[in-house]
């Protein structure tokens, strides 16, 4: 008798565990993702086929003359509140023993003459902007997964997901990104993603009377950009912080970072 | 019978938690979030949805054919016309005029790419604008100079 109703005791119990662990497992089932198709894209239904390109941007600051085109025209284009800039350009002026970097007003209107206290022995100007890093410490941080990238290659913000922390803005080693006072959100350089699904070229790249600034696709074989990448010295900035990213500096200076 | 008892209740607060969750997560996602990435889709199309601002020589040509050749055969055929004056949506909106063309013809335009100044490349075009002109104040350069098509000195 004892050991029947000890048999039975055990015999429910495996029952019983084994019906919790055939129950979690369904509910866990439950919340896998189903599988199902993902929605085609807005861009996508206007013959625009985001995984077709691998965009990349190349700049040759030898060129440059500052005079502020691509930051005016990205003001513009985009919206920028005053005193912010998704991109902007730098002067450096450089001596054997001193050297100085200004950026009056981003570049905005272009550069007054300028004296320096040590004998300059070389100067340049050095346009910058969002890297679009394809290892980018930006879009690690966001809490919301309002940061983002595309399968082209742009870092973008989605400003109905963006709760404007300001983390990524304290995260991106380039200075790239910025709270817009109007939106509350994080804002930076799209690379013009709406004139690029249209066919157009970015803004600043549109303006670039010096051809300084290039836009490219790496998944064409006959790219220009590519062509320079791959045959020509190239840099990035900051390469040892290992953020992989996608701008491109034809023979840069060591001082710029 | 006890034993089991415990067991059923636990599942069955698993099963209300579980299900809690998954309700309260099916109002709280996006629509298309996760469908690519841990980013909500749709955000691709309404960045991309926006409209240009600038429209390239080739629609300012549409109407400005002249200026477009004159700028085309002359030293400034890289500038494009948005640089100096306006872009093209603050002058036409689908294709009709909405607003005179805003151009500011001070000396200061066209010292951004022209005042000789530390950092600009050797053998581009540069004046040192106080030897240039008499009186910098109120100087228009385009009294002088044809802007779209200007000749090298």
């Amino acid at each position: 008798m004892d050991s029947d109703q000890k048999l039975k005791e055990i015999l429910d119990r495996r029952e019983f565990l084994g019906q919790a662990l055939l129950l979690t497992g369904g509910a866990v089932a439950f919340l896998l993702p189903h599988g199902a198709e993902a929605a085609e894209l807005d861009v996508e239904k206007e013959g625009y086929d985001w995984s077709a390109h691998r965009y990349a941007y190349l700049i040759d600051p030898s060129l440059c003359i500052g005079c502020g085109s691509c930051v005016r025209a990205c003001k513009r284009e985009n919206n920028v509140p005053d005193g912010f800039f998704r991109t902007w350009v730098e002067r450096y002026v450089v001596g054997g023993e001193s050297s100085h970097v200004d950026s009056p007003n981003g570049g905005l209107d272009g550069f007054p003459p300028l004296s320096v206290g040590f004998n300059a022995t070389k100067s340049f100007f050095v346009p910058k902007m969002c890297n679009h890093c394809a290892s980018s410490p930006c879009m690690q941080v966001c809490p919301v997964g309002a940061s983002f990238r595309t399968k082209e290659g742009m870092v973008l913000v989605d400003e109905k997901r963006c709760i404007g922390c300001g983390y990524c803005v304290q995260a991106c080693p380039y200075g790239s990104r910025f709270l817009n006072e109007e939106t509350k959100c994080a804002d930076k350089c799209t690379w013009c993603y709406h004139r690029v699904t249209k066919g157009m070229k970015p803004a600043c790249v549109e303006v670039c009377p010096r051809g300084v600034r290039q836009f490219g696709d790496l998944k064409r074989e006959d790219d220009p950009v590519r062509k320079a990448i791959e045959t020509r010295f190239v840099s990035v900035l900051q390469p040892h912080l290992l953020t992989e990213p996608q701008c491109y500096y034809l023979n840069l200076d060591r001082e710029v970072r | 019978m006890e034993h089991a008892r415990h067991v059923l209740r636990i599942g069955a607060l698993v099963v209300v938690i579980i299900a809690g969750f998954s309700i309260a997560r099916t109002f709280a996602k996006p629509a298309t979030y996760g469908d690519y990435g841990p980013y909500r889709a749709a955000a691709v199309g309404e960045i991309a949805a926006r409209a240009p601002v600038h429209g390239g020589v080739e629609a300012c040509a549409k109407c400005h054919a002249d200026k477009a050749k004159e700028r085309a055969e002359g030293s400034h055929k890289t500038v494009v016309c948005e640089i100096c004056h306006s872009p093209l949506a603050s002058h036409v909106k689908d294709g009709v005029k909405v607003a005179a063309m805003v151009t500011e013809k001070s000396w200061k335009l066209c010292a951004r790419c022209h005042q000789q100044i530390a950092g600009r490349p050797a053998g581009f075009p540069q004046q040192n604008l106080e030897q240039h002109v008499d009186k910098l104040e109120g100087a228009v350069c385009m009294d002088c100079h044809n802007p779209h098509s200007p000749k090298m000195q």
